[in-house]
């Protein structure tokens, strides 16, 4: 794809793709915001599903953790925009990154979704001591899309793209013709 | 709501669907019972992260030329082993050291290369360090 | 301590692993381990970032210690299951591998200072530098351990 090869043929995206420390550094960075993000998500969704810290209040994790959030999220979007780019007509081929991709917007859209009901709700919950089902859903479905994204990050470096063998052949006939 | 239940699903389905993988760990992709060792002329080097990896034209008694492909470690561990990004150059002679892939195509990992100016230099590979 | 002479004398060869003979096995075992810290560790930077004033502060640090801490476990119990798990498929390169050496050591450090300092600091509901110090150590520890891991692969 063109624009793939234009993206990471950009002097930054190939100073990261050839980099020693930066592309582990950025890496690094990602996975370290899961650690430390993922964790406050974690939190929230067990909070919300009445499975653990039953005696802390809904908002201070769902208010109070907000704006961490928000930093981590821009942190790992970040670090993702500039790992993909960096190896671009690989990222695009490989159907692993479409679905973390995907998740990714599923999780967007699940924010959207449950603003009104739920996360503009925290102090609400506290208040009556109930957390509506709704709620409840919105954890769960956070857990499992967060998961995948886990899951489809991980397994962006497995993918193999089978016509590689193709391109090897072709290149040992390009090389005989000069 | 059931839209987006139905995205969860369809993204699960199409992952189910999904051809092999590549492994990632040296003992699950390569056999360190199986050695090569070939000597060629470089056709093309791929410097980048996570690995970086080299092809080489081999020809045999014959006269026919095959077309290999090496893995190599990253460029910080390559770096670290004494590499430069300019090491492997095309059109190189060069002798590669080290472990075949199980699935018998023409890929190995390698574990040592002696460089067109006669130097040795382990590749910076996982293998490279399986001293037992 | 090397286990180089134990993994001989058993005669453990990893190309007899499981890991090492199936496509998913491997990945799926990384894929818990990343899910693992983010339980172990995410729940421990909870406290720290309590610790360093910031974050959950309608809870005192004691609190969020409190509940934090189970699920703490549950997470580390899923490392020390898949990391040893992981390290099974190829023993020697990863005992000869600067980084997992590195990894290893600041993991028993983490360990052994969030059992131990922090959570007297945290128990205590401590505040001030005291407070600040040990959420900063604990996290820079544990960040230090997953930096660790990742350049396993870049060493």
């Amino acid at each position: 794809m063109q624009i793939a090869h234009a993206i990471q043929s950009t002097e930054l995206g190939t100073a990261i793709r050839e980099s020693a420390l930066v592309f582990p550094v950025i890496l690094t960075t990602h996975l370290a915001c899961i650690a430390v993000f993922g964790g406050m998500i974690l939190v929230t969704n067990l909070r919300l599903l009445g499975l653990a810290f039953k005696d802390r209040a809904v908002a201070d994790m769902v208010d109070g953790l907000r704006n961490w959030k928000r930093l981590g999220f821009c942190i790992m979007v970040t670090m993702g925009a500039l790992l993909a780019g960096s190896e671009a007509e690989k990222y695009s081929i490989n159907p692993f990154f479409w679905c973390k991709m995907v998740t990714l917007a599923l999780i967007g859209i699940h924010g959207l979704a449950f603003r009104r009901s739920v996360y503009s709700k925290a102090s609400e919950f506290d208040r009556t001591g109930v957390i509506p089902v709704r709620a409840k859903l919105a954890a769960a479905l956070s857990l499992l899309l967060w998961m995948g994204m886990v899951t489809f990050g991980r397994l962006i470096g497995y993918y193999e793209p089978a016509q590689k063998t193709q391109s090897v052949i072709q290149t040992t006939a390009a090389n005989h013709k000069s | 709501m059931k839209l987006k239940l139905l995205g969860v699903m369809a993204v699960g389905l199409v992952a189910a669907a999904l051809p092999v993988l590549a492994h990632h760990s040296f003992a699950a992709e390569y056999d360190a019972a199986k050695p090569v060792t070939l000597k060629g002329t470089v056709t093309k080097v791929e410097w980048m992260n996570p690995h970086a990896r080299f092809y080489i034209d081999v020809k045999d008694d014959s006269g026919a030329v095959t077309n290999w492909e090496f893995e190599l470690g990253s460029p910080n561990g390559l770096m670290r082993a004494g590499w430069t990004r300019n090491s492997l150059k095309q059109g190189d002679m060069v002798t590669v050291s080290g472990s075949l892939a199980k699935d018998g195509s023409h890929l190995a990992n390698a574990r040592t290369v002696t460089l067109a100016d006669g130097k040795r230099v382990f590749a910076a590979s996982s293998e490279n360090e399986n001293k037992q | 301590m090397s286990l180089s002479p134990l993994l001989a004398f058993l005669r453990y060869d990893p190309s007899t692993n499981p890991l090492n003979n199936n496509e998913w096995s491997f990945p799926l075992l990384e894929i818990l381990h990343i899910l693992g810290f983010a339980l172990s560790i995410g729940t421990i930077v909870v406290v720290d970032l309590r610790l360093l004033g910031w974050g959950m502060k309608r809870s005192t640090p004691s609190q969020l210690l409190k509940d934090t801490a189970p699920w703490t476990l549950a997470g580390l119990v899923v490392m020390l299951t898949t990391g040893p798990g992981i390290f099974s498929s190829d023993p020697y390169m990863y005992l000869n591998n600067q980084s997992f050496r590195f990894k290893m050591g600041a993991l028993l450090l983490a360990i052994l200072y969030n059992y131990t300092i922090r959570r007297k600091v945290a128990a205590a509901n401590a505040s001030g530098t005291a407070a600040v110090l040990t959420g900063a150590i604990s996290m820079a520890l544990w960040v230090s351990v997953v930096a660790g891991g990742l350049f396993i692969a870049f060493v």
